[in-house]
This record gives C-alpha cells, structure tokens and sequence, in this order.
C-alpha cells in the first residue's frame, strides 16, 4: 500500500464534520516521516491547518507550519485573481474586464467558475517546480511531493472534481477549456492523483460515503485511494487473555461501588461503543473493496504536532 | 450532567413561543436530529408541529415513513412508531426539501406563459443553474418556508437549513441571488425585446462605448456560444425575477419578525463552537432574534477528572498470579480515565463559550447519545435533553 506516497496529489473528502483536515494534517506529518515535502491546500476558508499547529493564519501564501509540513488557504478571490492574471499577463486589462461589476457575479454565480479556479490551483501547485518554473513543462525536482487537498465538505467537494467536466461541457473550445481539460487530465490519471475517503463509524456518515464512492465512480474520473475511518471507539482490551477476565472485574468493580463502579460502566459503554462502530465498518468494508485505516477517537485539545504523528502510524498502510 | 435552571426555561420558550425556529449549524453537527426532536416535542406538547429538511439521513427518514415523498407535507403515524399517541390536537409532519423540484415550482409558478415555462426548463443553463447557482438551495428553502407558513396549518414550522460556515448566509443568499439575477448585473445579457444577444451592445453596455473591444478578451475566453446561451436563460429568467425578488423580500421580513427564533447547533469542540460565537455575534448585530445554543453530543462522564486517581492501586486488587487480570484492570482504569478527560475537555471548549457569549444567551447541552438517532424513540431522548 505505498502507493499514496508515490502520487502527486491527494483529495481529502468526506462529510462535514468528519475530520478531514485532521487527516489531511496527519498524511502531512507521515510524508514529512518519510522525508518528503508536502502542502496541504486547505480550500474553505476555515484555516484550521494553521489552527491545529497553532500558527498564524496562513492566507494565499505558502507556510512551513512543521519540517517539511506547509499549509496554503486557498480562497477562490485569491485564487481566480491569481489565474486570471497570468491568462491576462496585464493587471489592467483583468481589472477592466474581470474586475468589472457586471462579469464577476456572472463568472462566479452563473458559471461557477470558483470550483474550476479552485481545482486550477491545485494542478499549479502540483506543477511547481524547485527552480521555480511553473507549467506542464517544468523541468527539475517538484517543489512538493505531495499536494494534499483538504477538500470542502461533500456536495461542494464533489462539485470541485466535477467542476473541470461541466466547464469543459460547456465551452468546448477557447483556454477556459483549454484549462479544464488540463486539470481533468491530472484528476484522471491514476498514477498522479487519488482520492482520500474520510468518514466516522456511524450511520449517516458511512450512508453518505458509500453515495459519495458511488459518485465518485460515476461522474469523475478519479482514483479512490481508500478509506479513512476516523475517530473509532478504541479496542477495549489488547489481548484475549485481558477480555476474559472482564466479567470478574465487573463484578468486584460494581460490588466496590464509587470510582471502580463508574470505571466499569465506563467500560461497558466503550464495549457497545465499539461493537457499534464494528457493524458499521463491517458495512461500509462489505460495500467497498478499498483498503481501509481505522484511526482511534481522541480529544480535540490533545490535537498537537505530536498527536497527530502518533495518529500517523494509523495510516501505516499508506506507506 | 448539571444543567442550570435558566436554560430549562429557555428551550421550552423555542418550542411554545415561536411560530417558526430556523435551526443553523455546520455539517455534522447534528441539525437535523435536533429539528425533528423540537418538533416532536411540539406535537407532544399538543401542538401541529412540521418539520422541515433538506438532506436528512436516509434511516432517520425512513424511520419518519416520508422516505421518497420529496416536497410533500407527510404526516407521520407517532402513534405507530412511539406506540403512545399525540395529545388532542397534536401532529407532526415532516417534509423534504429537493431544490431543483423547487426552482421548477417557481418557474411553473411565475412563468408569464406555457411557452416562457417550456423555454426555461429546457435551457441547458438552468439545469445548471438549479443545481449550483448559489444561494439557490437557500433561496428554495425559503420559498417552500413561505408557502407553508401562509397557509397557517401549523402551530409549528421547525426548518432544517443548509450546512453552512456562516449560517447568517442562509438569511442574506436569497436575497443576494435574486439581486445579481436581477438588479442590473446580469441586465447586460438580457435582451428585454426579444433580439438575439448582442455582443457588441453588451460590450458597450459593459465597458463603455469606444472600449467594445474589452469584450472581445471576455469572449474568446468563455466561447460566444457560451454567452449566448446563458443570455437566453437570463432572458428567459427575466419574466420572474419580479416574482422571485417579492419573494425573497417577503421572507426576510417574515424571518426578522418576532414569530421567528433562531437556534444554533454545535459540537463541543473549540473550531465548531468559535463558528457558533461568530454567528451569534452576527445574528445580534443584525438584530435577529437568537433564542440559544444547542451544544449537542457532549461526551458524558461519569466522574470528575480531578477525582479519577492515576492509577487504581487501592481501588482494584493486583492479582499478578491471575493471568489477564492486572492488564484488564489497567484498561479499565485508562478508558474511565480517558473519557473523564474528554469530559473535561469538552467542558473546557464550553465555559469558553460561554464566557464569550455572556450569561444572557441560552445554552442546552445534549450528551452524545448511545448509537444513531435514527427512530422516534431516540428522537423522544433526545427530546428529554433538549427540555431537560
């Protein structure tokens, strides 16, 4: 399963609320561990990036927020402004066409244009070279090894890898096409870039995954790497031996009442917490024939450069 | 799980004084539960109470018996699935919102004839448009609101609204929707008597006479037919921007009146709960009424962190001749440590809140609930926190 480290980039997806950006910071701190270079794009706004290594926020610029762990916010103003002025290569012409107040709401409201500026961004980050050249003829080492997308939440998410396939629809010919094509052309080749699924072991989110693997498969032309799932209920007991004797331990802990009587009805909730969990990677492993990592439960303000390494070996299978 | 005797009395106020609650939070949160609880609650309290949702969970909405009936006021059968009815008067519907079924409502609804209706339609942009103009499923959430409320069926109106980071979005998207469809900055591709679209009169319209040209660098990057296409449907649109901007006013104002409270869910982490604090600071400098915080799925605990010693010597016997024993009490003792301190965290998160959100806003606390809320009953338990 090293495949993931050999990609160029990688689209971190799943639901609101699922912890996309812990994961996509997690791959982050793994690839650094193999001593490679990489960028998380992180594309709503939200730069929890620089929130999760207690950074300033990043913005539009390229941050090293840990040894070879950079972060960029990427906002679709920024981001539009960024390509439509190399198209342009006149600042003047783009803020007399562009900036006009008539075109931007069409460009951006009617046509959507930010999902496809958005997923540009990506492709130019994926183009970067160390000398600097941008392009699809750069020559030289990358500047990243790996681009890890932190993608927006479902809809939106799906909408950005859609979004070079509507355009191309659309236009057919002119260098907005041109464009879309290019960035289709890395979201479709299978040896550059990979889809990411990150869910929770519970109902709506393994629904919503499995519909989301179903669209994926259907609409876009994209690798699925495998599946994240996140924040699962710990194993209870490490070994059989351990397991057997729980019985007694209830007994004598309930008997003795106070701290020994909540420390085990603590962990009887973990054992149907976890038998729960179960059924539902048993469904979503049932209807998706990925590899899978299962990445334990923590609490949020454990969340430090350190945790996240340590979650990282979760994701041994990647590597 | 203590809850001070202030809120208590709040929550109930969402659900007795309001004619309609607006529910707001981030995806995965918890939005919809919430919702449907509220308004069981409502029907339990004898009231008719709706429920309104776009995207619900598929169980949750099958366990409700309105599976596939998108847009249609459903009655659900409590007495059936809870197998204790509704006092005298009371009833729950729940009704599913799908935006494009909407935008075809509208166009069906303010089309000034078949023909105009059929143009629409059949424009390949407004397929597009329908789907991902933005703004727009907000905008159909409140048209279908709208409907609903003026016919006066319900006690109760509880709306489910779209995942959005900045939930004050769901109130300013309609209305900034239907400005850009039709206050002038879209007039440039409408053609108002009729003609074909004009390159060379939106080029002047756009940039002044004498720089015609600028339209040309606009044009070869998006292909003339691209344009024209989308003038045709900006024309065609022409005929209900009216109808649609009424509207739209219609809603805000119905949504800033005292009828309303908003109510926002959130979970007990420091990212959810700063979005939760910007939005309420937003709602108030708006002047919208706010009727609390809902902070749902706190992790519960059954003891105090500073009161779990480290280690359980004293507390469970060491039996090193049992084989198993010594590790199965040490993983006991590390998972009640464990949740005691997410307890504790999550409890940190929260005073946090509240000491920024000052002692003048409502707060509920829901502990996370065993399992999926996917039935009537756990919508009753969940009900039980929300009043509690």
């Amino acid at each position: 399963m090293k495949e993931l480290l050999d990609k160029r980039v990688v689209f971190v997806v799943g639901k609101g609320g699922v912890g996309k950006s812990v994961i996509s910071a997690t791959l982050a701190m793994r690839v650094a561990k193999a001593g490679m270079r990489s960028i998380v794009a992180e594309m709503n706004g939200a730069e929890t990036m620089a929130a999760l290594f207690d950074h300033e926020p990043v913005g539009y610029e390229t941050h090293e927020l840990a040894p070879r762990v950079h972060a960029i916010s990427v906002t679709p103003n920024r981001a539009t402004e960024e390509y439509l002025l190399r198209m342009l290569r006149f600042r003047l012409l783009y803020e007399l066409v562009f900036r006009n107040r008539y075109i931007e709401p069409f460009m951006n409201g009617v046509l959507g244009l930010s999902d496809l500026i958005s997923a540009g961004k990506v492709m130019d980050l994926e183009w970067e070279r160390v000398n600097g050249s941008h392009g699809p003829s750069g020559k030289g080492p990358h500047q990243w090894d790996l681009v890890i997308v932190d993608s927006p939440a479902t809809g939106h998410g799906l909408s950005l890898l859609r979004s070079p396939k509507a355009i191309m629809d659309l236009t057919r010919i002119g260098p907005m096409h041109t464009n879309a094509k290019q960035i289709q052309e890395l979201l479709a080749d299978r040896s550059r870039t990979s889809v990411l699924l990150v869910t929770l072991a519970e109902e709506m989110p393994v629904s919503e995954t499995l519909e989301l693997a179903a669209d994926l498969r259907k609409h876009v032309d994209i690798d699925i790497a495998g599946v994240v799932v996140n924040g699962v209920p710990p194993k209870l007991f490490a070994s059989e031996e351990a397991a057997a004797q729980f019985d007694e331990v209830r007994a004598v802990g309930l008997a003795a009442g106070g701290q020994a009587a909540a420390a085990v009805r603590d962990a009887e909730r973990l054992l149907r917490d976890r038998a729960r969990a179960e059924e539902h990677i048993k469904r979503l492993r049932g209807e998706l024939d990925l590899p899978f990592a299962e990445v334990p439960m923590l609490a949020r303000r454990d969340l430090d450069a350190e945790a996240l390494t340590s979650l990282g070996t979760h994701l041994e299978w990647l590597a | 799980m203590s809850t001070p005797a202030i809120e208590r009395e709040r929550l109930t106020t969402v659900v007795d004084g309001h004619e309609i609650v607006v529910v707001c939070g981030t995806g995965g949160v918890g939005k919809t539960t919430v919702s449907a609880a509220l308004a069981l609650g409502a029907a339990m309290a004898g009231q008719r109470a709706l429920v309104m949702t776009i995207d619900p969970a598929r169980r949750l909405a099958d366990a409700l018996g309105v599976g596939d009936s998108m847009n249609t006021e459903t009655p659900i059968d409590v007495e059936a699935l809870l197998g204790v009815g509704l006092p005298e008067g009371g009833s729950l519907s729940a009704m599913m919102l799908d935006a494009k079924r909407t935008w075809d409502n509208v166009v069906d609804k303010f089309a000034k004839d078949e023909a105009t209706r059929q143009r629409i339609l059949g424009n390949h942009y407004y397929q597009r448009a329908s789907q991902s103009l933005s703004g727009s499923q907000e905008y159909m959430a409140m048209e279908q609101l709208l409907d609903v409320a003026a016919k006066g069926d319900y006690d109760l109106i509880v709306l489910d609204t779209p995942p959005s980071r900045n939930a004050l979005d769901f109130l300013e998207a309609p209305g900034r929707m239907v400005a850009m469809l039709a206050d002038g900055a879209l007039k440039w591709l409408r053609s108002d008597d009729g003609s074909r679209f004009s390159a060379v009169r939106a080029g002047s319209m756009l940039f002044g006479k004498g720089r015609q040209a600028m339209f040309g660098v606009f044009e070869r990057f998006l292909g003339t037919e691209v344009i024209s296409g989308i003038s045709e449907f900006v024309t065609a649109m022409g005929g209900l921007l009216e109808g649609m901007r009424t509207r739209a006013a219609e809603v805000k104002t119905l949504l800033e009146s005292d009828e309303v409270a908003f109510v926002l869910v959130a979970s007990p982490n420091r990212i959810s709960l700063s979005e939760a604090l910007f939005f309420h600071e937003r709602l108030a400098e708006a002047g919208i009424p706010f009727e609390g915080f809902v902070i749902n799925r706190v992790r519960p605990t059954s003891a105090d962190l500073l009161d779990v010693p480290r280690s359980s010597d004293g507390i469970f016997e060491a039996r090193p001749d049992v084989p198993g024993w010594d590790d199965a009490v040490e993983a006991v003792w590390g998972n009640h440590r464990r949740r005691a301190r997410w307890a504790a965290v999550d409890r940190h998160h929260i005073d946090a809140l509240k000491r920024h959100a000052g002692d003048s806003v409502p707060y509920v606390e829901v502990p996370e609930i065993e399992g999926d809320v996917h039935d009537l009953e756990a919508l009753q338990r969940l009900l039980e926190f929300l009043r509690s």
